[in-house]
């Protein structure tokens, strides 16, 4: 904790009279100041803010005013803003005080909640179903690129004399990756082209849609406010409606990156976000494709291409957890979807017998 | 505001969540709450008040406070009461002296000068110098310029056709213009007050007019008051912003070079003005030699550009 110098002192009292509090003591904890008032504890942050952001944290609040999402609210000035700016971009804000009782270095218990609020949050917020097109076309572009630099490193490793350990061991998993994306690439151009072929698809041709909800837009362990049983997101100057899928492929991505070579309780994950926010059919597809051409090995080979002295060791270690972990993860969503076929198949069954016998 | 007093003080308390509320003033209305002093203000046109709302938020900054108007329980910043829409305001009491807080003025005339900009309503503004000759000419044609102060009327007449002339050629060159400096009509920098080490400024509620004769009013009123010396000090603090462009600087010289004082002078001559003319004598004398010297101090902090 720190002391405030007389000058930020005075700068302090000015905002909070913006919030009619007079604080019997403030402190600083790095970028927020702890204020205690005779009528409760708050948290007076700092941080740098345009108006098109707190444009967004108001589209948020408001959801979260109506228990939509379980974010944590800026308490609006007497003024009724929710954001205190002056001049510059540097806005201040101000929140109930609450005492975090999980560490931000423990990741796991963070990320386990983490995907518990996002599922509430996109499933609370589900505003309708919208034709992907666009989505599916930058996709195709995104995972080319991403064939282009395997492509690229595999010839490259190809020609040399004696590969390097990690340029060997990239080379014995490229088959797999390389199948990964070809069959994504198949699945986002077989979608785009029943879309431009006709309004109305034939029978068997389903037209593709993904859902829409409120997506944080910087969803991270350590936007969370989390006291005991109490978990709030916070941090939403980013958020917007949008296709949620996206954002949740994306957390999965980042988790697998983050913790890549812990022991990761991806079935526990999976399900609590699966259950708090079942997805159609397309999500799945969605999700299962975006996943299995992860960015993270891409960005790999990027970066051993980069470097000039490599630390053959590093990437190698490196490579290796990284692999484990998105193994460990994609065969926990296939365990998932295959033990939830399992569960629906035997009422599929009964209801075919009852149709056979009617 | 007897009858409708205990309404409207319920709804105020609902509405801002007051805990406790006393009247403290009628007219303007203040209240005394748990939260400090408060004003009431009552808008009878709502557009104006939209006007002020946007003119408050345009004017936001670190560097001082404005009076604006509290939000309610519900986010709206007014409430309805009767043909009224009703806002709150804080009301800190301390009187806020220019002497020693030059810097934190000359931020907020900054602020001021760059953002309080709109336009103003035209104006028709007769000759100050065609004024002058025709009262100049009553006063020979009636004989009244024998007394004492009827000669020092008559000797300050060729310096007042000069200063007069130049008044209106300051003037002549801004008669329109939608990005003018504006301030509320009754609008006075001494009704600022002092908080938390730096101004509180109140804005009010009147309408909208060029804000050039305040700003002058005001730095003669400084320099009458808190002395020359406080005056250069805020005049040089403002020269380092350099935000006073062309038409303030002609628009306030325009003020000074208006002989005003000397009209007020004049019209004491007239039998019928209840004026007293030693007193009238001694300030007039005052102000036409501070304005002298002030037009001297603010045309060298802000020379014409070459």
């Amino acid at each position: 904790m720190e002391i405030l110098a007389a000058d930020e002192d005075l700068q302090v009292q000015r905002l909070l009279f913006q919030y009619d509090l007079y604080p019997y003591q403030f402190m600083k904890q790095g970028n927020i100041i702890k204020v205690e008032t005779a009528i409760g504890m708050f948290a007076l942050k700092q941080k740098s803010i345009t108006r098109n952001e707190i444009e967004h944290l108001k589209t948020a609040y408001n959801l979260a005013r109506n228990l939509a999402v379980d974010a944590l609210c800026p308490l609006p000035t007497k003024y009724g803003d929710l954001v205190i700016q002056g001049n510059g971009e540097i806005g201040y804000y101000l929140l109930p005080w609450f005492e975090q009782t999980v560490p931000e270095s423990d990741l796991l218990q963070r990320y386990a909640r983490l995907f518990l609020k996002t599922a509430q949050m996109h499933h609370q917020t589900l505003d309708g179903e919208d034709n992907p097109a666009s989505l599916y076309q930058s996709m195709i572009q995104l995972l080319s690129g991403r064939q282009s630099v395997w492509e690229t490193f595999v010839l490259a490793a190809e020609h040399h004399t004696y590969p390097s350990p990690f340029e060997q061991l990239v080379l014995s998993s490229a088959g797999g990756y390389l199948s990964n994306i070809q069959r994504a690439l198949s699945y986002f151009q077989e979608a785009l082209k029943v879309d431009e072929e006709s309004e109305k698809p034939k029978e068997n041709e389903k037209k593709r849609s993904l859902r829409r909800a409120l997506c944080h837009g910087r969803l991270n362990p350590l936007h969370l406010v989390i006291e005991d049983e109490k978990c709030f997101l916070i941090n939403f100057e980013n958020c917007s409606f949008g296709f949620f899928i996206i954002e949740a492929a994306s957390l999965f991505e980042q988790a697998s990156t983050v913790l890549a070579g812990s022991l990761v309780p991806w079935k526990e994950w999976i399900r609590v976000y699966l259950e708090a926010c079942p997805l159609i059919e397309d999500e799945t597809a969605f999700l299962f494709h975006f996943l299995s051409c992860s960015r993270t090995s891409v960005d790999l080979l990027e970066n051993y291409q980069k470097e000039s002295e490599k630390n053959e060791l590093w990437f190698t270690k490196r490579w290796i957890a990284i692999q484990e972990t998105q193994a460990a993860m994609m065969a926990a969503f296939q365990n998932y979807f295959a033990s939830k076929e399992k569960e629906e198949s035997p009422n599929a069954e009964k209801e075919n017998v009852a149709k056979t016998e009617s | 505001m007897d009858e409708r007093w205990p309404i409207l003080s319920s709804v105020l308390r609902n509405q801002f969540s007051f805990r406790e509320l006393s009247l403290v003033q009628e007219d303007p209305l203040l209240i005394q709450t748990e939260r400090g002093l408060k004003k009431i203000r009552f808008w009878e046109d709502e557009h104006l008040l939209k006007q002020h709302l946007d003119w408050r938020k345009k004017l936001l900054s670190d560097d001082f406070f404005l009076d604006r108007m509290y939000a309610t329980a519900t986010g709206s910043p007014f409430i309805r009461f009767d043909r009224y829409a009703v806002t709150c305001h804080d009301a800190p009491l301390e009187f806020a002296e220019v002497k020693g807080n030059e810097q934190i003025w000359a931020e907020m005339l900054a602020v001021f000068l760059k953002k309080s900009r709109g336009a103003a309503p035209y104006r028709q503004r007769s000759s100050v110098l065609g004024q002058a000759a025709f009262d100049y000419a009553q006063i020979e044609h009636s004989g009244l310029s024998g007394s004492e102060t009827g000669k020092l009327v008559s000797s300050c007449f060729p310096t007042v056709r000069l200063r007069a002339e130049k008044a209106d050629r300051l003037r002549s060159r801004y008669y329109s213009g939608n990005q003018s400096f504006i301030l509320p009509e009754n609008f006075s920098f001494e009704n600022n007050r002092f908080l938390m080490g730096t101004l509180f400024i109140e804005l009010g509620q009147s309408k909208p007019i060029a804000g050039y004769p305040e700003l002058a009013r005001f730095f003669l009123h400084t320099a009458l008051e808190e002395g020359e010396e406080t005056l250069t000090a805020l005049l040089e603090q403002l020269s380092a912003k350099r935000l006073v462009d062309q038409e303030t600087r002609n628009r306030i010289l325009a003020e000074w070079y208006d002989p005003e004082e000397w009209f007020r002078l004049a019209y004491t001559l007239n039998p019928l003005a209840s004026l007293s003319g030693p007193e009238e004598e001694s300030q007039f004398r005052q102000i036409w030699n501070y304005k002298t010297r002030l037009i001297r101090l603010f045309e060298a902090r802000f020379p014409l550009p070459d």
